[in-house]
């Protein structure tokens, strides 16, 4: 009996999963647009973290996109640092891969970010802009490693 | 992706005459991937000047190629992983834009020679101006069809043309 009752509690451990991944709680309002075009094979997820003075990082979640804009709300005044992970994985061949690239987004009051993610024919690209929502004007927002923070 | 990562080290062998030394210095590497087996020398000539190719080398090298790359394997009998670190450096003067790109293996290859600070030197590319407006390119590395999304990349911002290959592939 006790037996089954330890594969049951694995069991359970596993069902709701070990994993550190959590869906991004986002807040209001909703300031970053995020959407992907990418070859079939190909998903997407974007983790948020926010960065404290000392260049420290504390997760706050992860977002899957697709092709559907996902909007999203994160906090406005301070540094965050997202990582963009591109991953494949083939059940067939027993392989996965996944490769991420950075960036520093410190959000502005009354600015959207729209985040524009590709992947076609093994080329990628990521495009961050700022966004003014009344004019409309915007302006493209350089990757910056979070080695820059504090600098 | 790791079968390919074996075939770069393996290349990086035969680029230095099977002599279980890797290049140190991107010059040593010049020398050695002409002649190599499945090395190549390759050249070609954009429409922008230099300082305009260096500059866009310099903007997308960091952003695309800076990156950790983690490749896991697993068949009934063994489970893999590799972890590779691709580094690159871009060095321009007044008459000459260099990009190199190295690769660190941070977890599951056995570096049996000694590795340089930054990783084996994978590609790299030379630009010199061939007039006001015109660059030439020179290639460094392997002909191998898998690695040309890479090429293909650096060849597009020497054009003005942004993307990232993909280094997982």
């Amino acid at each position: 009996m006790f037996k089954y009752l330890s594969l049951m509690f694995i069991c359970v451990g596993l069902i709701t999963g070990c994993s550190n991944v959590k869906s991004y709680k986002s807040v209001s309002p909703e300031n970053l647009y995020l959407k992907a075009k990418t070859d079939s094979d190909v998903k997407v997820a974007v983790d948020i973290y926010k960065v404290d003075k000392a260049c420290k990082l504390s997760y706050q979640g992860t977002v899957e996109v697709g092709n559907k804009l996902k909007k999203v709300g994160v906090p406005i005044g301070n540094y965050l640092y997202l990582v963009v992970s591109f991953s494949k994985s083939s059940y067939w061949s027993g392989q996965s891969s996944s490769m991420s690239s950075e960036a520093l987004l410190k959000p502005e009051k009354g600015y959207r970010y729209q985040m524009d993610l590709s992947y076609e024919d093994a080329i990628y690209d990521i495009s961050l802009k700022q966004i003014h929502p009344k004019s409309g004007q915007s302006k493209i927002i350089e990757q910056i490693s979070i080695d820059s923070c504090g600098k | 992706m790791i079968k390919y990562i074996f075939i770069a080290v393996f290349l990086s062998f035969i680029i230095t005459s099977c002599s279980i030394k890797h290049p140190q210095t991107a010059e040593e590497f010049r020398q050695g991937a002409p002649t190599a087996f499945m090395g190549t020398k390759e050249s070609y000539v954009v429409n922008r000047a230099l300082d305009k190719v260096a500059a866009s080398w310099k903007n997308q090298a960091p952003k695309c190629l800076d990156v950790r790359v983690r490749s896991e394997s697993s068949t009934n009998m063994s489970y893999q992983v590799i972890v590779t670190k691709y580094n690159p450096t871009v060095i321009v003067s007044k008459n000459k834009a260099e990009l190199h790109l190295q690769q660190l293996h941070e977890k599951g290859v056995m570096n049996i020679s000694k590795v340089p600070p930054k990783g084996y030197y994978m590609m790299v590319f030379d630009a010199v101006p061939v007039s006001k407006n015109k660059t030439r390119i020179d290639y460094y590395g392997t002909s191998l069809e898998h690695f040309s999304h890479i090429t293909k990349a650096v060849k597009n911002w020497a054009n003005g043309k942004k993307g990232c290959p993909d280094l997982t592939r």
